[in-house]
């Protein structure tokens, strides 16, 4: 696959603080926020990462744009290592790799206005002049559909609805001409009849542009509006990978089916099964000695609990690391 | 005292403080050439007391009184504006580079700031005079060099909360440089409180310098209000005047100062702005004038109408509601923010916020009146809803955290709760029932000794239904319960409201701008729009068959797991605002089907079926 963004092996730990007790011993407890994860990103393509909060999919979308540097792995980014990137190479980094975040109230700065706000990047990166820089953010909040453009540049974000805002940040994101859009949860603040114009804009400039996104969300049904692949993320490892349709209909790891069952449905004629899900998701400290969704898995069996699930290839495209994942 | 009357005050207390600041300012710059003697010439006879002459007296050298005293002025705000000025300057930098960066450079910049802040400032002040001697431009900097820390403080805490906004953080992920961001977004964002800070801070340095000069420490060739205290002092018993004109002074601008701060930081903190009046309640009506409404049904509303006072005038958020739920029954209440459906829960249970009021509308609880034209129903002078609230119908808050008392574990709390209805259970009977609550809704009896932010946002959710069920209510309003919720977690709380619904035959209002949410949940669907129930119907018929199209339009805005995959479509424009007043359609300006009727004129409510209705022109979709 010809990729845009190879992930390999990502890996962040962070030091957990233990009692004096811990550290009269010596010992030093690592967080495993992110456990070890691969992906691949196709130029243009929208990938969706999918997990609970804790899964560690927001330190995914923090070490892929370098806001985190990751403890151990590769990163690749149009074939060159960026891991590890320094001064001008990693300014010029970020103008390719932008990202989006979740709580729109607060993703622009209160005393600035909206054209300031999108012309910032351009100022950070010195592109143009004042008036280009002014053409260019006016074009990118016509993109994301605030039109006519004129109406919104001299507003306050105070002035602003939660869609509104979070078209301005996105449009910050785009004045820069990224490859990369990492998006984390952009649409959970929103309400639902708004989502849908802020997850159209994307998908259109993911068309239009050629942008690849990674779509952080923990809504399956989001994530299949959005998405032509699905990673689904759990406490720190990616358990099933495939393409969208597929990992919804014939989803085998027990947890992506977890997360299928959980989306409302209000198709008439149509009754979904609640699943009890075991207790909640605990941070892990260590590498499990099994599977690590085992202690909450309603198919778990003593395998799965004492040794690590192998990664099941159930088509080129669609993976599951399930024990039982061969049987289904 | 009422509240706005004591906004009022305030705002005079910080007019008249402004005005007399005002003119201490304008006698400071225009003291040279005011109509006034020399202030230090010595031609008049001493200790002549106020009159014609001397307006103010003069001094035991023959000095004009009124003249030293506006020459002490220029002085006071010299050294007000130059020390606060630098000591604000130092507390911005050291305290932004302090709480930016963290680490080791925020330890010892903390402790440096500790430790000034532990040394009595006077003394250090005397000390740095005594050494370096009594010239102004010292005294001015000892001051500063004494109160920076509290600006840094206060700065470094500004920092500290502003760092990990999302903006800071995006202008970092666009490549911005640190100190870029916090010279663009960070400072000027944490900036109020401290200038509010410097006001105070120039009152202290006046005071200071006051003090100094009246130990004799103050520069000698300057006119000073705290010499002037310090020679008068000695002649107190035959020249008052001396002492008592500066001391006035003295205190009015210090005191105006300080009131100058309070104001500004009243205009500066978006939090303490007043924008909104408190609401004049109607007067409440006594129970024997009230005829009781249907037994059947657990809630009856009728024409409900709740509006908000703000300074600009009412807003309507509520606008002629009527609808009734029969025991069991459920009904989710739809719409998006604003729409007024958060309003309807709290007007319903008469706990609004004060600048709230029931303007119009009739309620009923459990057969009994609660509330007849907006008027509250009393029972020998008590609120018939405060004898119902929480023991028969009670109300689940969206945000758990903040609901829950952040110092209490999750057991006091619920045990607090619960002999607050009834006085007479023992602490044992309390935890009792706590325990058997928890049971119901799959919370583990070992979280009862946890504190609110030991557990997880789900956890806190079912501590906050629990403690909704304590007294097994009969009718329980959910105000978005799972809006900040995971989706496994939503599902979950979704299914134990479920599951309670049919154990204990309860009777439930879900309140969700999520369609989905209540897809399963509820019995019967009201949509919301602008204040008004645009469409209400059992909720497959609002699936099936949605007439209004509102209620379309959020249906196609819902994305899916099952069935075809589907372009979502957005809704266009922007929610009603609250303060427009249309004469047509309030949902015509975004409706892709108005005709020129529904700009024009109110929609009629059109009843589809006998439990199915919509408000509006076209419910059957095409033109008339």
């Amino acid at each position: 696959m010809n990729s845009l963004l190879e992930v390999r092996g990502l890996t962040k730990l962070y030091p957990l603080r233990g009692g004096p007790l811990a550290l009269l011993r010596g010992e030093r407890r690592m967080l495993r926020a992110v456990d070890g994860i691969d992906l691949d990103l196709a130029p243009g393509e929208i990938l969706a990462l999918v997990g609970e909060s804790g899964s560690g999919k927001t330190t995914t979308g923090k070490l892929i744009t370098l806001q985190e540097q990751p403890s151990s792995g590769a990163l690749r980014f149009e074939g060159a290592d960026v891991a590890n990137l320094h001064g001008a190479a990693l300014k010029a980094y970020r103008r390719r790799v932008q990202m989006i975040f979740q709580n729109p109230y607060e993703a622009l700065d209160p005393r600035h206005t909206v054209i300031q706000s999108v012309m910032e990047p351009l100022e950070i990166h010195g592109i143009g002049d004042a008036a280009s820089r002014r053409a260019l953010a006016e074009t990118a909040l016509d993109q994301v559909e605030l039109r006519p453009a004129s109406r919104y540049t001299g507003r306050y974000p105070a002035d602003l609805s939660g869609g509104q805002l979070q078209r301005v940040a996105i449009a910050r994101a785009l004045v820069l001409d990224p490859r990369l859009l990492v998006a984390d949860e952009p649409v959970s603040m929103l309400d639902v009849s708004v989502r849908a114009g802020v997850m159209n804009v994307m998908l259109r400039l993911s068309r239009e542009l050629g942008l690849a996104s990674l779509y952080i969300t923990h809504d399956l049904a989001v994530a299949r509006a959005m998405s032509s692949r699905i990673a689904v993320m759990y406490l720190g490892a990616i358990v099933e990978q495939g393409p969208t349709e597929t990992l919804i209909a014939a989803a085998t790891h027990p947890y992506t089916r977890l997360l299928v069952g959980a989306v409302p449905e209000h198709r008439i004629g149509h009754k979904r099964i609640r699943i009890r899900l075991a207790g909640e998701a605990q941070a892990l400290t260590s590498s499990p000695v099994g599977c690590r969704f085992a202690p909450r898995c309603p198919a778990a069996t003593e395998l799965c609990r004492s040794v690590p699930p192998p990664r099941v290839q159930l088509t080129p495209e669609h993976w599951s690391d399930c024990h039982l994942a061969g049987d289904v | 005292m009422g509240p706005a009357l004591l906004a009022l005050t305030r705002r005079w207390a910080f007019m008249i403080s402004a005005v007399i600041v005002m003119i201490t300012v304008i006698i400071a710059l225009t003291v040279p050439w005011l109509p006034l003697p020399d202030p230090n010439g010595m031609e008049a006879s001493p200790y002549e007391p106020p009159g014609a002459a001397h307006w103010l007296g003069t001094d035991n050298y023959g000095r004009d009184v009124l003249a030293r005293l506006a020459w002490g002025a220029q002085l006071a705000l010299v050294v007000a504006i130059v020390s606060s000025a630098i000591a604000s300057l130092i507390g911005i930098v050291l305290g932004s580079i302090s709480g930016y960066f963290g680490g080791l450079i925020d330890t010892l910049l903390s402790r440096t700031i500790d430790v000034f802040l532990l040394i009595p400032s006077f003394f250090l002040v005397l000390l740095i005079v005594a050494l370096f001697g009594s010239r102004l431009e010292f005294t001015m900097l000892a001051i500063a060099l004494t109160t920076w820390p509290r600006s840094a403080r206060i700065m470094r805490a500004q920092v500290l909360s502003l760092k990990s906004r999302v903006y800071v953080q995006a202008a970092r992920a666009a490549g911005g440089s640190h100190s870029r961001t916090l010279i663009r977004h960070i400072v000027p964002n944490g900036l109020a409180p401290i200038i509010t800070d410097a006001t105070i801070l120039m009152g202290l340095a006046v005071l200071t310098e006051a003090g100094l000069s009246f130990l004799g420490l103050g520069d000698q060739n300057s006119v000073s209000w705290g010499r002037m205290i310090f020679d008068g002092q000695r002649q107190l018993r035959i020249a008052p005047w001396m002492s008592i004109f500066p001391g006035i002074a003295l205190l009015l601008l210090v005191a105006s100062f300080n009131l100058l701060g309070d104001g500004l930081n009243e205009v500066l903190n978006p939090q303490l702005r007043r924008l909104t009046a408190r609401a004049a309640q109607k007067p409440a009506v006594d129970i024997s004038e009230v005829k009781p409404g249907a037994g059947e049904t657990i809630l009856d509303v009728s024409s409900l109408r709740m509006s908000y006072m703000l300074h600009s005038g009412p807003i309507v958020a509520v606008d002629g509601v009527s609808f009734q739920l029969r025991q069991g029954e459920s009904l989710g209440v739809v719409g998006e923010s604003g729409c007024g459906k958060s309003s309807l829960g709290a007007a319903i249970l008469q706990v609004m916020a004060p600048n709230a009021m029931t303007a119009d509308g009739d309620v009923d609880i459990g057969g009994k009146p609660v509330l007849r034209d907006g008027r509250r129903v009393t029972k020998d002078g008590r609120d018939t809803i405060a004898g119902l609230r929480w023991t028969t119908a009670s109300m689940i808050f969206q945000s758990a955290m903040n609901a829950l008392n952040p110092v209490m574990t999750v057991r006091a709390q619920l045990i607090e709760a619960f002999r607050l209805h009834r006085p007479e259970a023992s602490k044992a009977q309390a935890l009792a029932r706590v325990v058997e609550v928890f049971g119901m809704i799959g919370i583990p009896v070992e979280r009862l000794g946890s504190y609110p932010h030991e557990l997880s946002g789900g956890m806190r959710q079912r501590v906050m239904i629990a403690l909704s069920l304590l007294h097994e209510p009969k009718l329980v309003i959910a105000d978005e319960p799972t809006t900040a919720l995971d989706v496994l977690i939503q599902d979950q709380i979704l299914g134990e409201l479920d599951a309670l619904k049919r154990q204990m035959g309860l009777s439930l209002i879900l309140i969700s701008h999520d369609m989905g949410a209540v897809a399963e949940t509820c019995e019967r669907v009201a949509v919301m729009y602008a204040g008004e129930i645009v469409e209400m119907a059992p909720t497959a018929t609002i699936f099936e068959n949605a007439r209004h199209p509102y209620t379309r339009a959020l249906l196609d805005a819902l994305p899916t797991v099952s069935g075809p995959r589907r372009t979502l479509a957005g809704l266009p424009g922007e929610p009603f605002s609250t303060g427009e007043t249309s004469p047509g359609c309030r949902f015509a300006p975004r409706c892709g089907q108005a005709q020129t009727i529904c700009g024009t004129e109110r929609p009629p409510r059109v009843a589809i079926s006998t439990d199915h209705d919509a408000l509006c022109h076209f419910p059957s979709g095409g033109t008339a």
